[in-house]
């Protein structure tokens, strides 16, 4: 056996990146848009090397947060593949793009993901959802079939509010209600909900 | 509170929305929105805002309704936030048929202009409860769903 074949590829789209050494962005109270700090990052275009990056304070903020959410995501690795896992990863970077992420809003908490990760598993989610989140903190998934659409919001405490809207026989038919985690497929049987989970 | 001018039922409102209460396709691209970019906001202090903010079309007068409502757009630049990110949207609305999806929720809303300093053309939706998780998802997928994409710089759509 050769010695190349004991190393396990890395793509470096799948490395998180990491600081050169400096407080957390998290540990400043004031939002000083224009401080920065230097980043070590990993080169994507050349894979094992590094380069230097400066970010504004308040996208250290959103870009830790980033790295929080996609480390939460090992608790399910077991339940996840790579393709899987590389949908979430890319969700999660365009909601907290810091381009676009509104900084007045509260982030994502990682609680609020996580518990969206257990419904997705528990109710045996097979299609990838829309990602979005709430100005205080709670992430939204969807998925659509058609017109018909299934919106979910994750609270931290291992349950979700969801709202659904179908349409039988050109009417729209709504509901909404709160479930916990285990049982959103259950009380969403009578809307048929294999449209949005698969 | 200024005098307020109701806002007449076939006239409209845009509401900004931001990326993260976009409905995305798998590419990310912005395909409706979610529910709760219609849902009052809670303050700082911990209370719901007063009423849902929004840009009165009409308030541009002399023009086509294609160059209002891009009128309407450009006046969300001048207020200092929220930042309008090239993935964001806004959401156009009939004031008749945002009214009749808050009555099929037995709520009587009340549509007016309202201007703020550096948001002339500003409207609220006031005697509005976002407590309802189904007319929110009216509002977002019916009544006020239209989708509009931010001015870029050089301005077009």
């Amino acid at each position: 056996m050769s010695v190349n074949a004991l190393v396990t590829p890395i793509s470096s789209a799948t490395l998180p990146n990491f600081k050169s050494g400096n407080a957390s962005a998290a540990t400043y109270a004031v939002p000083p848009a224009k401080l920065s700090e230097q980043w070590v990052q990993w080169r994507k275009d050349d894979p094992g090397q590094v380069l230097t990056v400066t970010r504004p304070i308040e996208e250290e903020a959103v870009f830790d947060r980033l790295v929080a959410l996609k480390m939460a995501t090992a608790d399910f690795a077991v339940h996840m593949n790579s393709e899987r896992r590389a949908g979430l990863f890319k969700g999660l970077e365009g909601l907290l793009d810091p381009d676009e992420w509104v900084f007045t809003d509260k982030m994502p908490s990682v609680a609020s993901f996580k518990t969206l990760m257990r419904m997705i598993i528990h109710n045996h989610v097979a299609r990838r959802p829309s990602l979005g989140a709430t100005t205080d903190g709670k992430i939204i998934a969807s998925w659509r079939s058609g017109e018909d659409r299934l919106v979910v919001e994750a609270f931290a405490s291992d349950e979700v509010r969801w709202v659904l809207s179908r349409h039988v026989d050109g009417q729209r038919v709504s509901a909404a209600g709160t479930s916990p985690v285990a049982f959103l497929r259950t009380a969403l049987l009578p809307y048929a909900p294999e449209a949005w989970f698969g | 509170m200024a005098d307020l001018k109701t806002i007449a039922d076939e006239e409209h409102v845009l509401r900004f929305v931001q990326y993260s209460l976009c409905e995305k396709n798998d590419a990310g691209e912005p395909i409706g929105f979610y529910p709760q970019a219609f849902s009052l906001k809670v303050q700082p202090d911990g209370s719901l805002e007063e009423y849902l903010s929004a840009g009165w079309v009409e308030y541009y007068e002399g023009v086509d309704h294609p160059t209002r409502v891009k009128a309407a757009i450009a006046g969300f630049g001048k207020r200092e936030r929220p930042k309008v990110g090239a993935n964001a949207r806004f959401a156009l609305g009939n004031v008749g048929r945002i009214r009749e999806a808050c009555r099929s929720h037995s709520q009587t809303v009340r549509i007016s202009h309202e201007p703020l300093p550096n948001f002339e053309s500003h409207a609220s939706i006031r005697q509005f409860n976002s407590a309802s998780s189904e007319l929110l998802d009216l509002l977002a997928a019916d009544a006020w769903a239209e989708m509009h994409k931010p001015i870029k710089k050089g301005g077009s759509t």
